[in-house]
């Protein structure tokens, strides 16, 4: 069964694979400036639940804030 | 012989500014890029008889028209078309580089791929062909480490090889999936049929930006008779495109392009996958931690303004005397004459007085360009999102906020990393509350003058958090009652720390400290000549008779052995400074000060003080130097501006306490109000003066009338 969920609710340490980015374009650009789109692998390295993540995607470790975060959806790994 | 222009282009943190500087060296000019306000470095060397002309392009991930930096960038690169772009990249970090890298291939560009940190690379056993690379992008390739200026030689080489033609730049292009390369040709085919499209952009570039629906060469190429002819067919192509890849959006073009770099990678990079934890988790560990991240923050703010008033102590107080001997000497060697006394109290007295606080801003300076260049500043970002969020902007904004450290100017500019405008102009209205460099030695001769050593750094720092706070706050009310608005969304890359390399920390202190004595040497300058000139002037006559005709009767009294020679002095030197308290009274300046003396008398401050903020204005520093003249003018003696404010009866704990809040509060000086300008509106220019004004008024107020209270409870 697949598991989708807002990459906000990611505890530390867990992955997931992007699967969509929810928004109207801003955000598609921007995470894909960044380096992140879809069937990209993410990991969580810090949650303080309050949508704040620290994540590491490929080699790049990035700061997402509470509006992004939620948008990403991701299928979460089962580790 | 033409110039040859190079643009070094990469994203943020990859190593490009110590690549500019090893490139440059000390060849540097900062200016402003046409039509808006944000910083231009550029480097002129000459290298085997050719010309080089270096522009550093700012720092982006992507050719987009989402940021100022990305337009500047961009429009750059279309309009002055130079010779050759340098694309510095990350090794470690290859496909997410790669993505400007290929935007800057389709733009056309002759391209040199710097493969930056090439020692971390191997350490982490990636290995990259070249030759594959360099053939699959057509562009040349170099591996550097910026860090350590190893490979600097090997690029120069390699631009003085392409300009004489002995290698060739094999151009490729950036191939799309079929279904979007025939709509390419499709909108490409229409636009050659308008020559007058393709005098600046290939018509590929246009095609593929149309498809993307970049709104900018929208704009551009509205012009055309084939206008809505091109668009309509755009549109439609761009619909076909999405209905094919059963995707909803515009990005599949860029999706594309990350295509494309996936095959290059799998072609000519080989990475063993190997897992370890890196120092810089380990350091986030605890600077980014939910609880700890502020008080850590707070900590090394603390030990920062410590450094700025220990080291630097000893430094000031050499400076000083030296100022202070140097204005006694010109007086004794070359006697008192009107050239003399203008340069002992309006230059040696003015500016000197300025100039003394340069250890400090030196201090401060290397702190603030320490947590830049480590990596630290975007941490920082990062655990003041979560307040930042709270109140609506978010973590970005605390770094033009932190660059208002050193000058309220550069922030303003560097506000611009904030995409929505609403959240950019609260930034830029709180910004004044970071105090700036120039109020720094303000603040040090208050505190300096009236509290004792061992707490001077942490009143500093006290003052500094205030200005935190209130910026948060004032922000907070400002997007809740002005400025409403969604928030913009926070994205930031954390880069690995790194030690700061001496060098490019040195040319980052030196072109700031180097701003700090220009303006001394020129501002201040003029500042303090204009204040003595309206201090000396008008020349009351009938004073200067009496006071004549009273020196003279004293003398004769001595002459006829009615008083002692002792006597004589004393009685004429109080003479002396009373006639020239009377002289400052009747001048310009004091009438000036008397009359704007009721407005100011709730806030503690005399008419000197007065005069000095009006001044101030042009200059916060100004504040100080114009101080010192007055009271050099009128004590008519050099023993420095802290003596003189210690003597003077009516300038105690609470006026220098009110004038701290006053000058932590109010408006910053005329240049970055014009910056401000420049970059908002009239509106809200005049908005953040008046604010501003009735802020610092109200805490000036406050901070005496509350310091007189416990004054008199105490006493």
């Amino acid at each position: 069964m697949k598991n989708l969920i807002s990459l906000y609710y990611l505890k530390e340490n867990e992955e997931g694979t992007v699967v969509d980015i929810y928004d109207e374009n801003d955000i598609t650009v921007m995470l894909l400036n960044m380096g992140i789109k879809k069937g990209d692998s993410i990991k969580v390295l810090q949650n303080s639940f309050n949508g704040q993540l620290i994540v590491m995607v490929k080699d790049t470790k990035l700061a997402i804030g509470q509006g992004i975060s939620d948008k990403i959806i991701v299928e979460k790994k089962e580790s | 012989m033409k110039n040859l222009k190079v643009a070094v282009a990469g994203n943020p943190n990859c190593g490009k500014t110590s690549l500019f500087n090893n490139l440059t060296g000390s060849h540097q000019s900062v200016g402003n890029w046409p039509g808006v306000t944000v910083e231009k470095r550029e480097g002129l060397i000459k290298y085997k008889k050719l010309k080089i002309n270096f522009i550093d392009l700012p720092g982006i991930y992507g050719l987009t028209t989402f940021s100022t930096d990305e337009l500047i960038a961009r429009n750059y690169l279309l309009k002055e078309k130079p010779d050759i772009v340098i694309n510095i990249v990350d090794s470690t970090n290859l496909e997410r580089s790669l993505y400007l890298t290929t935007q800057l291939i389709e733009l056309g560009m002759t391209v040199i791929l710097a493969l930056n940190k090439r020692d971390l690379a191997k350490k982490r056993n990636i290995k990259i062909n070249k030759g594959k690379l360099a053939s699959y992008l057509g562009v040349k390739v170099v591996t550097l480490v910026a860090s350590k200026n190893r490979g600097t030689k090997k690029i120069l080489d390699k631009i003085y090889r392409i300009h004489n033609g002995k290698e060739q730049v094999n151009k490729v292009q950036i191939k799309h999936f079929k279904v979007i390369e025939d709509e390419i040709a499709r909108i490409k085919d229409l636009i050659n049929k308008d020559p007058e499209l393709t005098d600046t952009y290939t018509a590929r570039w246009l095609a593929i930006k149309l498809l993307e629906k970049d709104s900018f060469v929208r704009k551009n190429i509205k012009a055309s008779k084939l206008y809505n002819e091109i668009t309509e067919t755009a549109d439609k192509s761009m619909e076909f495109v999405k209905s094919s890849f059963n995707d909803e959006k515009e990005t599949v073009i860029a999706n594309s392009r990350y295509g494309f770099i996936a095959s290059v990678i799998k072609e000519s990079v080989y990475s063993k996958n190997t897992d370890f934890t890196k120092l810089s988790d380990i350091i986030d560990r605890f600077v980014t931690s939910k609880y700890l991240g502020i008080p850590v923050f707070l900590f090394f703010m603390w030990i920062i303004f410590q450094l700025v008033f220990n080291i630097s102590s000893p430094a000031v107080n050499t400076l000083e005397s030296f100022f202070n001997i140097a204005g006694e000497s010109i007086i004794i060697l070359f006697g008192k004459n009107i050239i003399t006394k203008v340069i002992a109290e309006a230059i040696i007295g003015g500016v000197g007085s300025v100039i003394i606080y340069l250890p400090n801003i030196l201090v401060l300076f290397l702190a603030v360009a320490v947590m830049e260049d480590s990596g630290y500043m975007t941490r920082v970002a990062f655990i003041m999102d979560r307040y930042m969020h709270k109140i609506g902007l978010h973590g970005k904004s605390f770094l033009p906020m932190i660059l208002g450290f050193g000058c309220s100017i550069p922030a303003f500019m560097g506000s611009r990393i904030i995409e929505n405008r609403k959240n950019r102009i609260v930034t830029m209205l709180v910004t004044p509350f970071m105090s700036c460099g120039a109020k720094l030695p303000v603040y040090i001769l208050l505190i300096g003058t009236f509290f004792p050593g061992k707490w001077q750094g942490t009143i500093l720092f006290m003052i500094y958090l205030t200005g935190v706070i209130t910026a948060i706050a004032a922000g907070s009310f400002l997007k809740k009652y002005l400025l409403k608005g969604a928030p913009s969304h926070f994205i930031i890359e954390l880069p690995p720390y790194k030690i700061p390399s001496i060098k490019n920390l040195l040319i980052h202190m030196w072109n700031k400290t180097w701003i700090y004595i220009k303006k001394a040497g020129s501002v201040i300058l003029l500042a303090s000549i204009t204040i003595w000139i309206l201090i000396n002037y008008p020349v009351n006559n009938e004073l200067n008779k009496n006071h004549t005709t009273l020196i003279r009767q004293i003398h004769s009294s001595y002459a006829r052995g009615d008083i002692s020679s002792i006597e004589m002095n004393k009685i004429i030197s109080s003479l002396e400074r009373k006639q020239s308290i009377k002289r400052v009274n009747s001048s310009f300046a004091g009438k000036i000060g008397h009359f704007i003396e009721p407005v100011i008398k709730p806030l503690g401050f005399d008419w000197k003080t007065g005069i000095s903020i009006i001044a101030g204005i042009g200059g916060k520093e100004i504040i100080i130097s114009t101080l010192s003249t007055i009271y050099s003018v009128s004590k008519q003696d050099h023993s420095g501006l802290r003596q003189a404010l210690v003597d003077d009866p009516e300038f105690d704990l609470t006026v220098g306490m009110s004038l701290l809040a006053f000058t932590l509060f109010f408006i910053p000086c005329l240049p970055a109000i014009l910056t401000f300008f420049k970059e908002v509106d009239l509106k809200w220019t005049l908005f953040m003066i008046s604010y501003l004004t009735v802020s610092s008024y109200i805490f000036s107020f406050l901070v005496y009338q509350g310091g007189k209270i416990v004054q008199q409870h105490l006493l």
